[in-house]
């Protein structure tokens, strides 16, 4: 170690004010309201989460038709995340294990949807497995990701809307 | 008709975990002074630099700016670009732009990192969309292990064949003096290091290392004056796809060719290439994962489907072997990403110097073939030569 | 290793001051205020250090020269841009000096130092040929002048840093005539 050389602690620490456009925020708002939507091209016909203004594909712009998508899908891979990872949008530590999985919603064609498998659900986790998302209550809904809790493993014939 | 494309000059730094003797301007120094030397040139007949690194790591906005003097930029209309994991291959890419359009008859470009700064993976993570999915995602694991459990399934084989690759990389990495890793590895060693995301493990991933890799380019004319022989950029070709990943990800494979096979299949049409593993003496790769290794090398036409994890269990991919890949180590041994993409170039133009030293590939090396890859299925790919195009 | 301890990842975040995600301001449209917080160390290499030790613990400001052009630069560079050279030849410069510019921000801005009046200058010490960028201070705003002398007030508590010097304040103690220029 040179003692002759400096260190220097410095936190940046920006705020921003972000828009999400009416696209991701109607989106968003979905969420708010228990649904997941997603918009369709009018050419492809392919549905889009999130949703954007034009399909990457076909360069056309997005049809105005939302479609409310099943909260139920296939996990079609996972991620098992357990190492310690700072957090730049909270400023900390996030909370770790969790599992990550990639979803295709029934009828998203070929999208996937990310978020948290619930704990049980996370430890049997296998590729193909059915899944349903689970809400938070109305009351403490947001109108973020963070809407839904997690998604939770289900059997085909159960009915849906478990609670938490 | 654009003009010929040259590497006269070639800098490198030691690439080490932290540099905590030096801050990015006199890091960036050291590859520049190296590449100069090299060419036996100055600063001043240099007409632009270009210089890339990842934003967000080191916390400098403008990191260029303060790093202009020692880059050798006073003065020039040069510029940082970005493009992620690819950043060091798009730079050479705008180099070699600049240089064919004519404009330029000089170009220094700089690829470098300082990951000894913060944790990276959380500047990383702020690439991603804020409300829909900053919050969940965490860093590229995920991409391998998806990509390791298809390849496993498709080709049929099991975990020795990515394991082996990850040995053979670290034993050309012990032969360079550059290289962050210098592991000395068994098969029995990577599997039986932690499991990151399955089937991904630890010894699989690139390190996250500090440095920094300068190449002078020119053109045909201030070639002929070089004191080493010119190793030639014969073309270059990009191809992306990240649209449809970055911004929630499609079910992959996503319908289509990958971005790797668009971007080598259109190069080879070019060129003329009809057997890349006969025609191409030497492969330095951007395989963060050594599991990458396997599908990328059949996305490349070095062998057909299913066949790459036959090839690195007859390790045919070692430097005395017919099809020798990542002779310096890899970016699995050596990791400092803005850096990453320019040092694929300069090995390969090391190769075909025949400057590689102890880790000289045993064959003539006449041709090379040189890539660079980001998260967001971006490939930026290169083919170098000895002879005059 | 050469250079000093680095702070560990682990201490380095835990000076961060943890909030949530977002703050939602209008659903329709969507807006929120989000944050991004990064801490870094930085390592800012030999001469950087030498420098701010030097200002630290023997309240002197160093510059450097380039032994090619014979600039002398403050604050000091490892390598001359101009001549490409790097940089050895420690000079010590000031604490007196000639204000070349100077301004008064109207508005005060979170990373602005709490200081009033705030009044920035650009200062080339004696014995250097570049400016300083600084603050002035036990000044009257309407008395600045371009070409005045000042001179450095540095910190009763220094740290290693620019701020060690406090700011500059006009010389008032007699005639003062500028030093040659080394150069």
């Amino acid at each position: 170690m040179d003692e002759q050389l400096l260190e220097i602690i410095h936190i940046m620490d920006l705020r921003y004010r972000w828009s999400a456009g009416p696209h991701l925020g109607e989106f968003l708002r979905g969420l708010k309201a228990g649904k997941i939507l997603a918009n369709r091209c009018p050419r492809c016909g392919r549905h889009q989460l999130p949703p954007t203004p034009v399909c990457g594909r076909c360069h056309v712009a997005m049809g105005t038709d939302w479609v409310e998508l099943s909260p139920r899908g296939t996990v079609i891979s996972f991620s098992h995340v357990v190492d310690p990872m700072y957090d730049a949008g909270i400023g900390g530590m996030r909370p770790v294990p969790y599992t990550l999985a990639s979803i295709v919603l029934d009828g998203a064609s070929d999208v996937a949807f990310f978020h948290r498998l619930e704990e049980s659900t996370a430890q049997r986790v296998r590729q193909g497995m059915r899944v349903e998302a689970v809400f938070r209550p109305p009351s403490e809904r947001e109108g973020t990701m963070e809407d839904i809790l997690h998604f939770r493993a289900i059997e085909e014939n159960e009915k849906r809307g478990g609670s938490p | 008709m654009p003009e010929r494309v040259a590497i006269v000059g070639i800098g490198q730094t030691e690439h080490q975990y932290m540099r905590p003797d030096v801050n990015h301007e006199e890091m960036i120094h050291e590859a520049v002074e190296r590449a100069l030397q090299d060419a036996e040139m100055n600063i001043h007949e240099i007409d632009t630099v270009l210089m890339t690194n990842m934003d967000l790591f080191e916390g400098h906005y403008l990191a260029d700016a303060m790093s202009v003097d020692g880059a050798g930029m006073y003065g020039r209309p040069g510029f940082k670009l970005n493009t992620g994991g690819t950043s060091g291959g798009t730079a050479v890419a705008a180099a070699w732009h600049h240089i064919a359009s004519g404009v330029f008859e000089t170009v220094l470009v700089i690829g470098w990192q300082k990951q000894d700064a913060t944790p990276s993976i959380a500047a990383l993570a702020t690439a991603r969309e804020p409300f829909y999915d900053r919050g969940l995602a965490a860093g590229a694991v995920g991409i391998f292990a998806s990509m390791a459990l298809q390849y496993m399934q498709e080709a049929g084989c099991g975990e020795e064949p990515a394991a082996l690759a990850r040995v053979i990389m670290a034993d050309h990495a012990r032969r360079n003096p550059y290289s962050h890793l210098k592991l000395d590895l068994t098969v029995e060693d990577v599997l039986a290091s932690r499991v990151l995301v399955w089937p991904v493990r630890l010894l699989h991933m690139s390190p996250t290392s500090c440095g920094a890799c300068a190449l002078v380019l020119s053109n045909e004319g201030r070639a002929r004056r070089s004191p080493k022989p010119p190793v030639w950029i014969v073309d270059t070709e990009t191809a992306h796809r990240e649209q449809s990943v970055w911004r929630g990800g499609c079910v992959e494979p996503a319908p289509g060719p990958t971005a790797i096979e668009v971007a080598a299949s259109r190069l080879y049409n070019r060129n003329g290439i009809g057997h890349p593993s006969r025609e191409i003496d030497v492969w330095e790769l951007y395989t963060p994962s050594s599991w990458a290794l396997l599908p990328w090398m059949e996305l490349f036409s070095i062998c057909e489907k299913g066949r790459a994890w036959r090839l690195v269990e007859k390790e045919l991919i070692r430097l005395d072997g017919p099809i020798p890949i990542e002779p310096s180590g890899g970016v699995v041994s050596t990791n400092p990403i803005g850096a990453s993409g320019v040092i694929r170039v300069a090995e390969a133009a090391l190769q075909i110097r025949g400057e590689g030293g102890e880790r000289q590939v045993h064959k003539e090396v006449r041709t090379a073939l040189a890539s660079a890859w980001g998260a967001c299925h971006w490939i930026v790919i290169f083919l170098l030569s000895k002879d005059r195009p | 290793m050469r250079g000093p301890r680095p702070t560990s990842y682990r201490d380095l975040v835990r000076r961060v001051a943890p909030a949530p995600r977002f703050r939602i301001l209008s659903l329709d449209p969507y807006a929120a205020e989000g944050r991004l917080v990064m801490p870094y160390r930085y390592f800012p290499g030999p001469v950087a250090s030498h420098f701010f030790k030097a200002l630290r613990d023997e309240g002197r400001i160093l510059g450097i020269r380039c032994s090619q052009c014979q600039t002398v630069y403050l604050p000091p560079e490892g390598i001359c841009g101009r001549c490409f050279r790097r940089l050895h030849q420690w000079v010590e410069v000031g604490p007196k000096g000639t204000l070349l510019s100077y301004t008064r921000p109207r508005y005060v801005l979170d990373i602005h130092p709490r200081i009033q009046p705030l009044l920035f200058g650009i200062i080339r010490l004696d014995g250097a040929d570049t400016g300083l960028l600084h603050l002035l201070g036990e000044v009257d705003p309407d008395r600045l002048e371009i070409g005045m002398r000042v001179r450095a007030v540095l910190a009763e508590e220094r740290q290693g840093s620019i701020m060690d010097i406090h700011y500059f304040r006009p010389l008032h103690d007699g005639p003062e005539v500028p030093r040659e220029r080394r150069a």
